[in-house]
C-alpha cells in the first residue's frame, strides 16, 4: 500500500495519485480536508503500528511501504480555520497531525520526503551553508540590523536583491532607489540582501538518482511571479553537465531528501550557483511532459513490500 | 564574552551571567530584543567577522568565547513592540536568524540549533524513546491517538518514580545526587546524549522497583541552579570556578 497525504486538490499530490492509478498500483490519499472525520491510533514502539480511518476506509500503517506526503499546517484546512485557533476542530487537527507525523518520522518505510529533513529550508542562510559545503557556489549574502552595513552591501555590490531569511514564501526584490530609502527600516529586524546573480535559471528535481533539469527565461526578478507581475516566462527541459548533476543528487542526499526542488543559476561565466533547496518542491509547475510525477510513482512503487 | 541566549524571563539564563560576572569573568544575556537593535552583521561566508548585539550593545564576533542557548523559538509573542500585523513574519524571520548565526559561530555553542529547536534537539517523547530502544535502553510504548468528539483515552498511570539526570559534555549529574539507581541513570544519560550529540542535555527516566529503569523523555534544558551543574557548563565555555562543593573543601583544608 502506498499513502499519499495532504490536500486532494493540490496538483503535485493529485498528479501523482493519477501515474500510481496508471500504475494500478494500491495507494490511498489521506485527506487533510476530511481531517474531521479522520481517527487515528499509532503506537510507538520497536517500529511504530496502528490504522488511520477516514470515509469508510481503515489503512493499517503496517502496510504501508511508501509514502508521499505534502501535509498543508493543520490550522490551513478550511474546516479547522473556520472553527478557530481554540476550537476541538482545531485541537484534533493538531492530533491526527502529529500522529501522522510521527508514525512518518519513524516508520521503516520509504517517505517521500520525512518532514524533518525539509527543515533546513526554514532559514535560508543556514540552508545556505549546507549548500556550499555540498560544493555549489551561493551568492554574497549578508544578514544585518544595521542600516549602514546595508547601505555600504548596496553600493559594494550594485546590483542586490531582497529576500526573506526563513521559509515564510516572499517576492524575491530588486533593492532599487525607493527601496534603499527605506533601508533604515532593517534596524527592527534581520534582513538577507545577497548580490544578485547574473545568468540563466534552472530548476532542478532530484527524485532518488534520477534528475530532471528545466531552463527558465523570464524578465521577473521572481520567475515563480511572472505571470502575476505581467512578465515573461519560458521553460524547456534541459540536461545538467554530469558534474553538476551528481552535486545536485549528493546535495538532496545530505540533507536527508528523497525528492527535492533545487533553485540554480548558470552564470555567464559557467558557474553554478544554487540559491535554495525545495524539499516539498510544487514540480508540476516545471512538470512540461509529466516525466516528474512518474518518476514520483515508480519510485514510490518500487519501495520493498513490508515483511 | 560569555553569552548566553534566553528569554529575558529566564530565571536560570539570568543566574549563569550574573555567576559568570561574579566571577571576573564578562557575560551578557542575548534576548529577542536584541535582534531589534541596530548593529548585527552576520556574513554567511565568513561569520568570524561580523557583529553581534548583546544586551543592546554591538561588538565583533570573534570577541564570544562561548555561547549558551536556552531559547527553543522565537515565537510572535515575543516581539510584541513590532507591529501586530507583522509579528508573525519577524518572529519567523528572527527564527532563522538565530539559526544561521548560531550554527556558524565560530565559538562553543551550548546547543547548536537543530531542526525546529534553536537550543539542540528537541524531539517528541516518541522520537527520543526510539532513539533509546536502539541504544538498548528500556523505553515503554506510548500511543497517539485521535477521534473527533471522542473522549480522551485515559491511559494507566505510568509505574516508578521520576528521575532526571543533567548531562554537560562528558559529565552527568543526577538530579538527586542520593538517588540509589544514581550511577546507572548517569551512564545511560550520557549515552543517549552522546548520541544525540547534546552537549547539554536533562534526560528524564522511570524508575520501577520491579521492572528496573526505563527512559521517559529528554530535553536541552538543564538546571543552572544546580552547583556542579552550572560549575561544568562555565568550564565548556572556558569560565573557570570551583563549585561550591570543591570550594567547601578547599577553605577547609586551608583552615
Amino acid at each position: 500500500m502506498i499513502l499519499l497525504w495532504g490536500v486532494a486538490s493540490d496538483p503535485p499530490l493529485a498528479e501523482v495519485r493519477t501515474r500510481l492509478a496508471e500504475r494500478r498500483r494500491n495507494a490511498l490519499l489521506l485527506d487533510q480536508r476530511a481531517v474531521l472525520e479522520t481517527a487515528a491510533e499509532v503506537i510507538f514502539d520497536e517500529t511504530p503500528r496502528g490504522w488511520v480511518s477516514w470515509g469508510g476506509v481503515r489503512l493499517d500503517l503496517g502496510e504501508v511501504r511508501a509514502a508521499y506526503l505534502r501535509p498543508c499546517d493543520p490550522a490551513d484546512v478550511p474546516e479547522v480555520r473556520r472553527a478557530g485557533p481554540e476550537s476541538p476542530e482545531a485541537r484534533h487537527a493538531v492530533e491526527i497531525y502529529e500522529a501522522i507525523r510521527l508514525w512518518a518520522e519513524l516508520t521503516p518505510a520509504l517517505v517521500v520526503n520525512r518532514l524533518s529533513a525539509g527543515a533546513s529550508n526554514s532559514s535560508k542562510p543556514y540552508q545556505g551553508e549546507l549548500i556550499r559545503l555540498a560544493g555549489f557556489e551561493v551568492p554574497t549574502t549578508l544578514l544585518t540590523t544595521d542600516p549602514d552595513a546595508a547601505r555600504e552591501f548596496c553600493a559594494r555590490h550594485r546590483d542586490v536583491i531582497f529576500k526573506s531569511v526563513s521559509g515564510v514564501r516572499s517576492v524575491v526584490a530588486r533593492v532599487d532607489d525607493a527601496m534603499r530609502e527605506r533601508l533604515p527600516l532593517v534596524a527592527s529586524c534581520p534582513t538577507q540582501l545577497q548580490a544578485r546573480v547574473p545568468g540563466r535559471d534552472v530548476r532542478v528535481h532530484v527524485v532518488g538518482g534520477d534528475i530532471f533539469a528545466c531552463e527558465i527565461e523570464s524578465t521577473a526578478d521572481d520567475y515563480r511571479y511572472a505571470r502575476r507581475q505581467g512578465a515573461a516566462i519560458s521553460m524547456r527541459s534541459v540536461e545538467l553537465p554530469a558534474d553538476c548533476a551528481e552535486r545536485s543528487v549528493a546535495l538532496a542526499r545530505r540533507l536527508g531528501l528523497t525528492m527535492a526542488g533545487i533553485d540554480l543559476r548558470r552564470t555567464p561565466e559557467g558557474a553554478w550557483v544554487c540559491f535554495e533547496v525545495n524539499p516539498s518542491p510544487g514540480f508540476t509547475f516545471f512538470d512540461l511532459d509529466g516525466r516528474i510525477a512518474r518518476c514520483v510513482a515508480g519510485h514510490l512503487a518500487s519501495a520493498p513490500r513490508r515483511v | 564574552m560569555r553569552v548566553v541566549v534566553a528569554q529575558a524571563s529566564d530565571v536560570g539564563a539570568a543566574a549563569l551571567v550574573a555567576r559568570w560576572r561574579a566571577a571576573g569573568y564578562d557575560a551578557g544575556l542575548l534576548t529577542v530584543a536584541d535582534l531589534s537593535v541596530p548593529g548585527w552583521v552576520h556574513d554567511p561566508g565568513a561569520p568570524e567577522r561580523g557583529r553581534a548585539v548583546i544586551e543592546a550593545r554591538a561588538l565583533p564576533t570573534r570577541e564570544l568565547r562561548a555561547v549558551v542557548t536556552r531559547l527553543p523559538a522565537v515565537v510572535p509573542a515575543d516581539v510584541a513592540w513590532i507591529d501586530e500585523q507583522d509579528r508573525a513574519y519577524a518572529a519567523a524571520e528572527m527564527h532563522a536568524f538565530l539559526w544561521a548565526w548560531l550554527s556558524a559561530l565560530p565559538c562553543p555553542v551550548l546547543n547548536r540549533p537543530s531542526a525546529g529547536c534553536l537550543a539542540g534537539p528537541a524531539w517528541t517523547a516518541e522520537e527520543w524513546l526510539a532513539r533509546a530502544r536502539r541504544l538498548g535502553i528500556p523505553a515503554p510504548p506510548s500511543v497517539r491517538s485521535g477521534r473527533f468528539g471522542a473522549e480522551v483515552p485515559q491511559r494507566p498511570p505510568v509505574e516508578g518514580r521520576k528521575a532526571a539526570v543533567h548531562v554537560v559534555g562528558d559529565r552527568a549529574f543526577a538530579a538527586n545526587r542520593s538517588e540509589p539507581a544514581r550511577a546507572e541513570l548517569e551512564r545511560l544519560a550520557l549515552r543517549v546524549a552522546e548520541d544525540a550529540r547534546a552537549e547539554l542535555l536533562c534526560v528524564e527516566f522511570r524508575v520501577d522497583p520491579s521492572a528496573g529503569v526505563h527512559m521517559a523523555g529528554a530535553g536541552p534544558w538543564v538546571d543552572m541552579f544546580d552547583d556542579d551543574v552550572a560549575v561544568a557548563v562555565g568550564a565548556r565555555c572556558g569560565v573557570e570556578e570551583p563549585s561550591s562543593a570543591t570550594a567547601v573543601a578547599l577553605s577547609e583544608s586551608a583552615a
